[in-house]
């Protein structure tokens, strides 16, 4: 059986638009949440966001920009940086794939083209409009423009998207279908029908009026929901021997992929399910909860969702429920969709490398029910981390972790 | 004719300096002679370009319009379709 390993990443987040700049503001504790830079013209409320930071001239011609909607040049931006972190040359572009993630794909030109022909009828869309929407625009554009010949696959499973992408290339290195791959997961979905959907849903936090970068408190008993975010990770994933044998810099050994399906309720988590993916992760990854430093919770500050991942915690790992640090970094990065999956599991691989566990923040009131060790608003400095673990949960019960180690 | 040619020199610098702008290419090799091939425009970018015309200057520019091939074939179709009212001039003729 092949190893595979992490040798670069990229990220765009809310809390930072490099992974050194990400790492360093969450281990700070510094919440990228805030109100939205746009209002809408049909309706200004003022709405809680995580929204990055981003310029497409920075990046692309203006004619290149006006045909790829911002979850593709999230995920390009983020994949340019993973290539230049790796340093990879690629010398066999049908041995490298595209796994990537997404939970709602080209979001602002859908809604851009609906806009548009229901305002104005008869109406007309962009020429672009459908390559720009279709689910499979970034991979097809990260494949494009890195020339890479391999599978490029789209997994949409909600929130455990990028989770899921990430474990597939994984299987896919493991099992010697290809050699390398760029895997993770883009979102850009702050658009008003969108965040209408989500508030509708009752899963959105209520907004601290005092101080609105609060509003996000997982596992605390005042959390009241999440904040939908945006933003993209990637990571380059390579089969252990190669990667050694170029000299590349090894972040870490990717050695589990546990996934999962509740078959109980669309929304409703279930923690024998959630268990069921942590504990396959564990198995894959030779690793028992013992050895685990570290666990980056999908933690969404939903009322029941919090609980029913506490409570699959303590069934996957038994009594190491109780020793593992757990945060989750949803508080201050939001969530970001089909993107979080990746964004999270690169928080926890630099927790690994740096022996720094990043908080969870705005957890000042403890609930009794969520009972275990969440690093609650500081970060805590830890020595001799050698696995971890990175939970992402999605609607429709699909469950997906990872689990990495230090590579020796 | 002189008249024509005049239109279409100014046509066509507009053109040039739009395609040098939004592809952000070196105005002096946007020529009237330069395939669009050959300044590596795809034909779903030449598209939306042209969309982006239509959008601009509030012309339509007919379904059957000539294959375009040059920079200065989309200057020929500009100064056409400028000469024919556009559906929202018809619109806007009629209220």
């Amino acid at each position: 059986m092949r190893r595979v390993v992490v040798t670069g990443l990229g990220v765009l987040s809310a809390v930072g638009n490099t992974p050194a700049a990400f790492f360093e503001t969450l281990v700070a504790g510094r919440s990228g949440i805030r109100h939205l830079s746009h209002s809408f013209p049909e309706d200004a409320t003022p709405r809680l966001a995580a929204e990055v930071d981003f310029h497409p001239a920075a990046h692309f011609t203006p004619m290149r920009a006006s045909m790829l909607d911002r979850t593709t040049m999230l995920a390009l931006v983020a994949a340019r940086q993973a290539f230049a972190d790796a340093g990879i040359p690629v010398e066999q572009p049908e041995h490298f794939g595209v796994y990537w993630g997404t939970g709602a794909g080209g979001a602002n030109t859908t809604e851009e083209a609906y806009r548009g022909l229901w305002q104005n009828p008869p109406g007309r869309a962009k020429p672009a409009t459908v390559v720009m929407a279709m689910n499979n625009a970034a991979a097809s554009e990260i494949s494009l423009e890195f020339g890479l010949q391999g599978p490029s696959l789209t997994y949409s499973t909600a929130c455990s998207s990028a989770a899921v992408a990430i474990g597939e290339a994984f299987h896919a290195i493991r099992y010697g279908h290809v050699d390398s791959a760029i895997a993770g997961g883009a979102d850009a979905m702050l658009t008003l029908g969108t965040l209408k959907a989500w508030r509708a849903l009752q899963t959105v936090a209520r907004e601290d009026e005092k101080d609105p970068a609060t509003s996000c408190r997982p596992f605390a008993k005042d959390r009241s929901g999440f904040v939908i975010g945006e933003g993209a990770g990637a990571l380059i994933l390579e089969e252990a021997d190669r990667a050694t044998q170029r000299g590349a810099t090894i972040y870490a050994e990717l050695a589990g992929y546990g996934v999962s399906s509740d078959a109980q309720h669309v929304t409703k988590p279930s923690a024998a399910g959630q268990a069921r993916a942590i504990s396959n992760a564990l198995r894959e990854a030779g690793l028992t909860s013992e050895d685990i430093g570290y666990v980056n919770a999908h933690g969404t500050a939903t009322a029941v969702g919090d609980i029913v991942e506490t409570v699959a915690l303590k069934m996957a790992l038994g009594d190491g429920a109780r020793k593992v640090r757990i945060s989750s970094t949803k508080s201050m990065h939001g969530h970001l969709m089909g993107a979080t999956g990746a964004v999270e599991f690169i928080a926890a691989l630099l927790a690994l490398r740096h022996g720094v566990i990043p908080p969870t923040a705005h957890l000042f009131h403890a609930d009794p029910e969520c009972d275990l060790d969440y690093v609650p608003n500081e970060a805590r400095q830890v020595s001799g981390i050698k696995a971890v673990l990175s939970s992402s949960f999605a609607f429709g019960g699909n469950n997906a972790v990872l689990a990495a180690k230090a590579f020796t | 004719m002189v008249l024509g040619e005049t239109c279409m020199s100014a046509t066509l610098e507009t053109i040039r300096q739009m395609i040098a702008e939004e592809f952000q290419l070196d105005h002096a090799i946007v020529t009237a002679d330069a395939t669009l091939e050959s300044l590596e425009i795809d034909s779903l970018s030449a598209i939306e370009f042209m969309f982006l015309l239509e959008d601009r200057f509030k012309i339509d520019f007919p379904e059957d319009k000539a294959k375009i091939k040059t920079v200065g074939d989309i200057a020929i179709e500009l100064d056409k379709a400028i000469g024919a009212p556009s559906d929202e001039r018809k619109a806007l003729a009629r209220s």
